[in-house]
């Protein structure tokens, strides 16, 4: 009888034992399966941004070869022409100087040629960088001062120019984005920007005191009331792994924030 | 050995204080839970002072059969609560003919103990098994769900305790001082499995938190 006592006991342990490692051994299959699993998740999703940010890249290439050869074609092509207008009509008015008609139309072609060279300008991000963000941001701004609707204010505490040219250029054209929105859909009459350096961080800020507006519920509509402007900015964001923060200001109007890692 | 039953206890208080208190915010499954350490702390504590106080063994056999369907239904419950889709369908059916199976057996004989553990232990380990292959393709990192470690505890201490089970009557019959001390080996795995149900109980914490 002892002998079968024995039997069972070694069976009762053997078995014990065995049932146990199997155990461990589908725990931790489950375990090390779904790490690998998790990494080569992570692997995907690091290799669909990679091939995002790309895109985007390329995205932002062709946009600012088009404004580049806009630019181009104002300066050349149109800037030219106005020349010869202005040429043709400083004839006409030295043979008959007391025509008024000539002398307005001088003032008014003088006044398109200054504000297309601005534009111009303003669209050549490879001119206007040359002298740095700041000045770029101060040129435009004058360029609206000068408009005579708006008051403009402008604060920049930006000093070590960290931001290397293709994010300045980017910068600049989320500024002119936003900007834009302030002239054409805000109808605001105060616009206040700043600049400026926290810890790691660029920021941009821009206020205004129009009438704001649901910064998501616009970038989430599709067709023509869409607002692929914003869209634009929010890709460029995204380009340079920034933040960009819309909300209604304090009393009226709108405040961005944009944030960018330095 | 006397030391391993008295830890086991120890373990098992600790498991459902933190099932109590732990857990801020409990979900449905976590609650069975809680309530079947309960049932199982209230039993164990009974057989504790009744030894003690000498009481009779065939009131504790009656209690443990009565306490095995107690548990079969909390357990059966709990994988009810976690499973989705057709395992559920399956753990239920499973359940309910397992559950029909215990009452069969205690209608046909008194002290059907060790049958009705067996019963339980082949349920608990197909549920948990069943589990296992739901999470195995769940997106979120299964070491951080609680689920996972307290189906590892049941999965632990049934498959532990599978042979003891079948063989510990007919060992007790010829030498139940080597019964009794063969017993140890269920405490052991009776420790780890409170411990990762423990553990569980932290690990929804820490998801509720973050």
């Amino acid at each position: 009888m002892s002998e079968k006592i024995s039997e069972v006991l070694i069976i009762v342990f053997v078995g014990t034992s065995l049932m146990l490692l199997l155990v461990i051994f589908i725990i931790s299959f489950f375990l090390i399966h779904q790490r690998r699993q998790q990494a080569n998740k992570l692997e995907n999703a690091k290799l669909k941004a990679q091939f995002e940010q790309e895109i985007l890249n390329a995205e932002n290439e062709i946009k600012e070869n088009t404004i580049h050869h806009i630019s181009q074609e104002l300066h050349d092509n149109v800037g030219q022409m106005l020349t010869l207008v202005k040429i043709h009509l400083n004839n006409l008015a030295e043979e008959s100087p007391l025509n008024k008609k000539v002398i307005d139309s001088k003032e008014i072609v003088n006044r398109i040629i200054a504000d297309i060279r601005a534009l111009s300008k303003s669209l050549n991000s490879d001119n206007l960088l040359n002298e740095g963000l700041e000045k770029a941001i101060c040129f435009e701004l004058d360029r609206i001062r000068k408009l005579g609707n708006f008051e403009v204010e402008f604060l920049s505490k930006y000093t070590s120019n960290k931001l290397d040219q293709n994010r300045e250029v980017l910068v600049f054209r989320i500024f002119q984005e936003l900007l834009q929105n302030c002239l054409k859909h805000a109808k605001a009459k105060k616009i206040h920007v700043s600049l400026e350096e926290e810890g790691l961080n660029f920021k941009l800020q821009m206020t205004d005191d129009g009438r704001g507006f649901d910064f998501e519920e616009k970038l989430s509509q599709n067709g023509f009331e869409s607002g692929s402007g914003l869209k634009n900015l929010n890709h460029r964001v995204n380009l340079m792994q920034g933040k960009i923060v819309i909300e209604r200001g304090s009393q009226n109007g709108v405040k961005a924030l944009l944030t960018i890692p330095l | 050995m006397e030391f391993l039953y008295k830890l086991n206890l120890v373990f098992l208080t600790l498991s459902l204080i933190t099932g109590f208190f732990l857990s801020v915010k409990f979900n449905k499954a976590l609650l069975i839970l809680t309530v079947y350490l309960f049932g199982s702390f209230l039993v164990e504590m009974f057989v504790f002072f009744s030894k003690s106080s000498n009481q009779i063994n065939r009131i504790i056999l009656i209690g443990y059969n009565i306490y095995a369907i107690f548990e079969f239904c909390f357990i059966c419950w709990f994988f009810v609560e976690i499973l989705h889709g057709t395992s559920k369908k399956i753990v239920r059916i499973v359940s309910i003919f397992g559950l029909a199976l215990l009452l069969l057996l205690i209608y046909f004989d008194v002290i059907p103990q060790q049958q009705m553990f067996l019963i339980g232990i082949l349920v608990y380990t197909f549920n948990a098994i069943l589990y296992l292959f739901q999470v195995l393709n769940s997106k979120s990192e299964i070491h951080h769900q609680p689920f996972f470690w307290i189906a590892t505890g049941i999965l632990f201490f049934n498959c532990g305790s599978f042979f003891l089970s079948s063989f510990i009557n007919f060992i007790s019959q010829y030498d139940l001082n080597l019964g009794s001390k063969l017993f140890s080996i269920n405490y052991v795995v009776n420790i780890v499995y409170y411990s990762l149900i423990t553990y569980g109980f932290i690990c929804q914490r820490k998801l509720v938190r973050f």
